[in-house]
């Protein structure tokens, strides 16, 4: 039963067409799509909406369909998309009326769609699809789930969450072919998702010159433990949220130099650190918290800090993909890589000097798999 | 016909099992019978309107509010929840519609913190009667004699301590106690109790009747009684603990540790089922039942099930000798009941235990040795076992006829100074010479000023009270908020402090501007609907509330002349924005799930025709998943 059909029980009422006020609000757009990451619930909010508009925006945009993000100002922005945030819901409603059709999470905005008989696309964690779905919704609507045989976990939050195994490109291509697109979809295939591909991730890697007066609303990473350079580190004085990983020690100088923007130290450890170096880096009040990168005998390193507690360094290597012919494989990253000036989406692409999505197989790539999504692209 | 004098009462409900209750039930009843009064009771714990209070021979209003906006306030700290439990939210309320011309709040002080800064206070006749158990006096209590014109005490040792601070406005009235159902039986019907009971004649039983709580001196008696035992094996001593055995003190672990024999130590044991009693040494809890043979129905007493009042007076009357070691009291029933069923009584001789221990009052004084509570650091009494022994010998050694002499002196002594009769008619001669309140002053709420620019002051207490004058509308600062008054200038000795002084004093006066900016929810009804009102309550989400909305053209349509009052969040309202069938959106709280709130029960008519929780299988008892397999077949669609 819908909930909804509960309610008209519980009231001794019957169901008629719902209402909801529509305020005009002007929109140049003569063709839109609205998309939506407001959500009721933690384990309802898709974390790949980027990824979809990449699949379909071209195919859009050949099409002169514009996309309209709509909701919460704390949303973050999604890409290709033309921001009308923070509006009431009655303005909302007269601009859902005018759209083509909804694309986002299950929420009051896909209900309304729905109620005026527009294609909504969401996709949904695992849950019973007559209780969870909008009441009012077309034929060609789809609430997309994740393919599992278990039955519903009914919880507002989960970790790992289940909608995230919704693939961009299955959304995608509901969308274009309820369009009536031609696309070429079918042979993108997606293999792999990071366990931090929803997580935006910003290094900086120190280079012979000074940082520039850039300014990051995110917290970043500067990566002494790739470049230790001291003179960089200090000119990092502008930024404001600091952490800093390392795999030799910081004179203290330099720490407390920068010691109100440092969130926290990260200290790869070796087998020649000592005490006092640890201690250094402590000194200045922030969290350090310790790595080691050699699983077999990491326990060697924590019988010799025994009160400190030392985590393993994630690594990874082609075994972690389980694919053997790695040709035709893409990535996406989440990551981003702020170096000499430019922003990278890898290790691997500064190691090539510039930016490329073809997976191979080196030690650059594999190190930053967790912020992957990698798909299959067949000819 | 000369006008009654109105008296309200502000407590805890005259039918609460309470010492509190107990204490306004014998007095308003008393008041009552006299006919000189129009009795209000103001009974906290209760809603304002809740339709049992009409069933009591005087006025009664619940001091809990039921309007949405101060529900939430109520509810929103931990702090303003506990003042509401004391009825601070709804007591102005209840002075402004019955105009009383005495003002009663019986009360732990604390429960009527601040009431003294009201601007009704002592232009109404303002009387407190609480409890004081401990020294030093709380501030709270300095506060409340300094503000008011009548305090009452229940122990001469608090209106002693008052008196030597220099307060002479406090009276001494000790809780009045019904005496009627504590008497001595007759010497037979003693000896059939204590043969039902397997208590040998010759056996010399020292009671103990109490709550147990830490602040009893369990210990402190089980030394004395082992002292005494050891000292007068010839007495065949028994302790009778008529008390809870599975809550406080662990008892059977004080005795194995201080090796006292378990069968010198009686309990009371009550059936549930048949609530007959039995005394015996006490061997655990869910005992069989010897009188109704009901397997596990035995347990030791306690508030919730144990002996009645003449079962207790039973009790009583098994015993030679009542000993109440504690370590403070504000007023111990047990020990009067004890007295009126003529048992010479061991009181420790501190708090009110200095009134119940005097040779006048027919008991005899336990020593103790003073000890600090931590946090409070009130003096606490820790009852000397030595003394306790001493005492109990001197009992044990007594001639019959002496102990005869001082039970009698001591159920005296209650009767004169606990009863009913002679508390209330007390209370009653301090209430005849209050003048009935002209009630010619102005209980609207003076807007504050945030606006107003201080001036250029140069003295910083002329500063001070120009910014309570005209910003917090205080017409005598230094009068009516000294302490405040003392607190900013100690800040303002520092450099620099106006501007976040000036800053404070604005905040407070928007905050209470906006504190006392409240719509009764009755004022939100229209006033043209009367019996024609549905309220249509969904909490939660905007999705729910959006798929309602399917929902109230059928039941406008069923109703043509009703109106549809919506409840929800304020976030949902502007779902409902320009609805036909909605006639006004209201703000959720959750006593609207309690239809009666809106419906009405008995006498109490109700806001609302009727009430409609679509939510109530849906939101926290889910009643709707039947795992997609079970669907309603039958037509729900109103085409």
């Amino acid at each position: 039963m819908h909930k909804l059909e509960s309610f008209a029980l519980s009231s001794c009422s019957k169901i008629e067409k719902p209402y909801i006020h529509k305020q005009f609000y002007p929109i140049v757009q003569s063709k839109f799509i609205c998309v939506s990451q407001d959500s009721l619930d933690q384990s309802k909010t898709y974390d790949y909406y980027d990824d979809v508009l990449f699949h379909i925006h071209p195919y859009l945009a050949e099409n002169g369909i514009s996309i309209i993000e709509i909701g919460d100002t704390k949303n973050k922005k999604l890409f290709h998309t033309t921001q009308l945030k923070g509006l009431n819901i009655n303005q909302y409603s007269y601009i859902l009326s005018k759209c083509d059709f909804y694309l986002g999470n299950l929420n009051l905005f896909a209900s309304i769609c729905g109620h005026y008989g527009k294609n909504i696309f969401c996709p949904s964690n695992n849950d019973y699809e007559e209780s969870s779905s909008p009441y009012w919704k077309t034929k060609e609507s789809h609430i997309i789930y994740p393919k599992s045989k278990l039955k519903p976990l009914f919880i507002n939050s989960e970790n790992p969450k289940t909608i995230n195994k919704v693939n961009p490109e299955n959304i995608a291509i509901k969308i274009l072919d309820s369009l009536k697109i031609d696309h070429s979809l079918g042979k993108v295939k997606t293999i792999y998702s990071g366990e931090n591909y929803s997580l935006e991730s910003l290094d900086i890697l120190p280079d012979d010159s000074l940082m520039p007066s850039v300014k990051f609303e995110s917290s970043v990473n500067i990566r002494m433990d790739k470049e230790y350079n001291l003179n960089f580190l200090k000119s990092c004085n502008k930024l404001n949220k600091i952490s800093i990983t390392t795999n030799q020690v910081i004179p203290p100088e330099y720490l407390f130099f920068l010691k109100e923007n440092i969130e926290k130290i990260n200290l790869i450890l070796s087998t020649s650190t000592t005490q006092r170096e640890i201690e250094i880096l402590e000194s200045i009040g922030k969290p350090v918290q310790l790595f080691y990168k050699d699983k077999k005998s990491i326990n060697d390193i924590r019988v010799k800090f025994i009160d400190k507690s030392i985590f393993e360094y994630p690594s990874f290597s082609k075994r972690d993909l389980n694919v053997k012919n790695l040709n035709n494989l893409k990535f996406l990253s989440k990551k981003n890589i702020f170096y000499k000036n430019k922003l990278y989406n890898s290790y691997l692409s500064i190691s090539l000097g510039r930016n490329t999505s073809d997976v191979k197989d080196s030690l650059e790539f594999w190190e930053d798999l967790s912020f992957y999504r990698i798909y299959k692209q067949s000819s | 016909m000369k006008k009654k004098k109105k008296i309200l009462v502000h407590s805890n409900h005259c039918r609460a099992k309470t010492g509190f209750g107990k204490h306004v039930k014998h007095l308003l009843t008393y008041l009552y019978k006299t006919n000189k009064y129009e009795i209000v009771e103001f009974s906290n714990g209760k809603q304002w309107n809740d339709p049992s209070l009409s069933t009591l021979p005087w006025k009664c209003i619940g001091s809990l509010p039921i309007d949405v906006p101060t529900i939430q306030e109520a509810k929103s700290t931990p702090e303003n929840q506990r003042r509401a439990s004391y009825g601070h939210f709804k007591i102005d309320d209840a002075i402004k519609e019955e105009k009383p011309d005495i003002y009663l709040g019986i009360e732990d002080i604390w429960g009527l913190n601040d009431f003294w800064k009201k601007t009704w206070w002592n232009k109404i006749n303002s009387i407190i009667w609480t409890p004081v158990d401990s020294l030093p006096l709380l501030d709270k209590h300095v506060n409340a004699i300094k503000n008011t014109e009548n305090i009452i005490v229940q122990a001469s040792f608090a209106q002693n301590e008052f008196e030597k601070q220099g307060y002479k406005n406090s009276h001494l009235m000790p809780v009045p106690i019904d005496t009627d159902n504590f008497f001595r039986l007759d010497d037979e019907n003693r000896s059939k109790l204590r043969i039902n009971n397997n208590i040998s004649e010759e056996d010399f039983i020292i009671g103990f009747v109490f709550r147990n709580q830490l602040r009893k001196s369990v210990p402190n008696l089980l030394d004395g009684f082992k002292k005494f035992k050891s000292e007068n094996p010839e007495s065949n001593a028994k302790l009778l603990l008529h008390t809870h055995w599975s809550e406080g003190w662990d008892i059977p672990k004080l005795l194995a540790e201080k090796s006292i024999n378990q069968l010198d130590v009686l309990t009371t044991y009550f059936c549930d089922n048949c609530k007959q009693y039995e005394i015996k040494p006490f061997t655990g809890q869910d005992l069989d039942c010897k009188f109704c043979g009901t397997k596990k129905s035995q347990q030791t007493t306690q508030i919730s099930r144990g002996v009645s009042e003449s079962q207790l007076n039973q009790v009583y009357n098994l015993m030679d000798v009542y000993c109440h070691p504690f370590t403070s009291g504000g007023q111990e029933i047990p020990i009067q009941e004890a007295k009126l069923t003529g048992l010479i009584t061991l009181v420790t001789n501190y708090s009110c235990g200095e009134d119940y221990s005097s040779k006048e009052s027919g008991g005899l004084p336990l020593n103790w040795n003073e000890y600090r509570e931590p946090g409070t650091q009130f003096i606490k009494a820790s009852t000397c076992s030595e003394h306790i022994k001493d005492q109990l010998s001197k009992v044990w050694n007594m001639r019959p006829k002496e102990k005869v002499k001082m039970g009698k002196l001591a159920r005296d002594f209650v009767i004169d100074f606990c009863s009913i009769e002679s508390v209330c008619s007390r209370f009653e001669n301090l209430i005849s010479e209050m003048k009935p309140t002209s009630w010619d002053f102005d209980f609207s709420y003076v807007k504050k000023d945030p606006t107003y620019k201080p001036n250029d002051i140069e003295e910083d207490k002329e500063w001070l009270v120009d910014l309570y004058k005209n910003i917090l509308k205080v017409e005598d600062p230094e009068r009516d908020d000294p302490e405040g008054i003392n607190h900013w200038l100690k800040i303002l000795k520092e450099p620099n402090k106006r501007q976040s002084v000036y800053e404070h004093i604005v905040k407070v006066a928007v905050d209470e501007n906006s504190k006392n900016h409240k719509i009764p929810f009755n004022d939100l009804l229209s006033k043209d609907d009367e019996g024609k009102r549905i309220l249509f309550v969904l909490p939660g989400n905007q999705i729910d509330v959006f798929n309602s909305t399917s929902l109230l053209k059928y039941i406008k349509e069923k109703y043509p002349s009703h109106n549809i009052y919506y409840a929800t969040e304020k976030n949902n309202f502007s779902i409902l924005n320009g609805n036909p069938y909605v006639f006004k959106t209201v703000l959720y709280d959750k006593i609207m799930e309690n239809f009666l709130w809106g419906e009405g029960q008995n006498v109490e008519s109700g806001m609302f025709d009727f009430v409609i929780k679509p939510h109530s299988n849906t939101h926290g008892n889910v009643n709707y998943i039947h795992g997609q397999k079970h669907k309603p077949e039958y037509d729900i669609y109103y085409a």
